[in-house]
């Protein structure tokens, strides 16, 4: 099926927010690559079944996401990485990365649970409506919001950047502090 | 080529990321406020802001990086492949 040509200008500019949606994902540019080469065939043989008008993006990053998680639902441990083996393995290995700049960040990234990352990326990175995040991802438009909030809970207390840990006293005088001022 | 329209609704993603990210609207607030206690604590804006900010730089810098020329070639051979299956 061909599609026609500004559709096909359409897919190879979906290529940047894909790839970094992929990239961040699955933490390694090669696989990344191989999945939106994949999502991109995918798309190609249904473009047929693609509605015109509606929102290309989130067709082909629901083609990306299910591509990801058949694939590596083999690999799941290693893709949650518990252990944090899958870390070590980005820190060892730096030319995997797609760049040192976003390092602490990224490494916490890859520590949070698959969904809870996907969720984060689609509504916090990607430009996506908690409604549309929970078209691609299959699930309630509560259960979205919920993987975000514990997303950036985790990510905060991981990288230490929350001032106002819990609403003890001092806590609330910071927030108060900054209220005022 | 149209990477100037593709841009800009890069651009347009990048804006509307900004919304979800620290601008929730009232009700959405309320609903995260449900799930709260299976959340942990509630994270304030600052916190909100600062891992919006470094989730963004970090997407934005992928954004940023060319286009692997292999994806503009597999366009293109899949469009050429189906003219001459079409012959």
């Amino acid at each position: 099926m061909t599609p026609e040509p500004e559709l096909r200008d359409e897919l190879l500019a979906a290529v940047p927010s894909l790839r970094a949606f992929a990239i961040s994902l699955c933490g390694q540019v090669d696989r990344a690559d191989d999945l939106v080469q994949d999502t991109l065939m995918r798309a190609l043989a249904n473009i047929h079944r693609f509605e015109r008008g509606t929102n290309l993006n989130a067709w082909l990053f629901t083609i990306l996401r299910n591509l990801f998680h058949s694939e590596f639902r083999k690999r799941r441990r290693e893709v949650e990485d518990p252990d944090g083996s899958y870390a070590a393995r980005l820190k060892s290995q730096p030319e995997q990365a797609a760049h040192l700049d976003f390092e602490d960040f990224r490494v916490a990234l890859a520590k949070l649970p698959a969904d809870q990352r996907e969720a984060l990326l689609l509504v916090g990175a990607s430009g996506f409506s908690y409604e549309e995040a929970a078209e691609i991802c299959e699930c309630a438009v509560g259960t979205i919001k919920s993987r975000v909030n514990r997303a950036r809970s985790r990510l905060a207390q991981m990288l230490e950047l929350n001032e106002a840990e819990d609403l003890g006293p001092d806590g609330m005088t910071r927030a108060a502090l900054q209220a005022i001022g | 080529m149209n990477m100037e329209k593709g841009k800009r609704g890069l651009m347009v993603l990048a804006r509307k990321a900004d919304t979800a990210m620290n601008g929730h609207s009232p009700d959405e607030e309320a609903e995260a406020g449900m799930v709260q206690k299976e959340n942990g604590p509630k994270l304030d804006r600052g916190t909100q802001s600062r891992i919006g900010d470094q989730l963004r730089a970090m997407y934005n810098d992928l954004m940023d990086q060319p286009v692997p020329d292999k994806f503009k070639a597999l366009l293109e051979q899949l469009e050429k492949r189906d003219e001459g299956e079409r012959r």
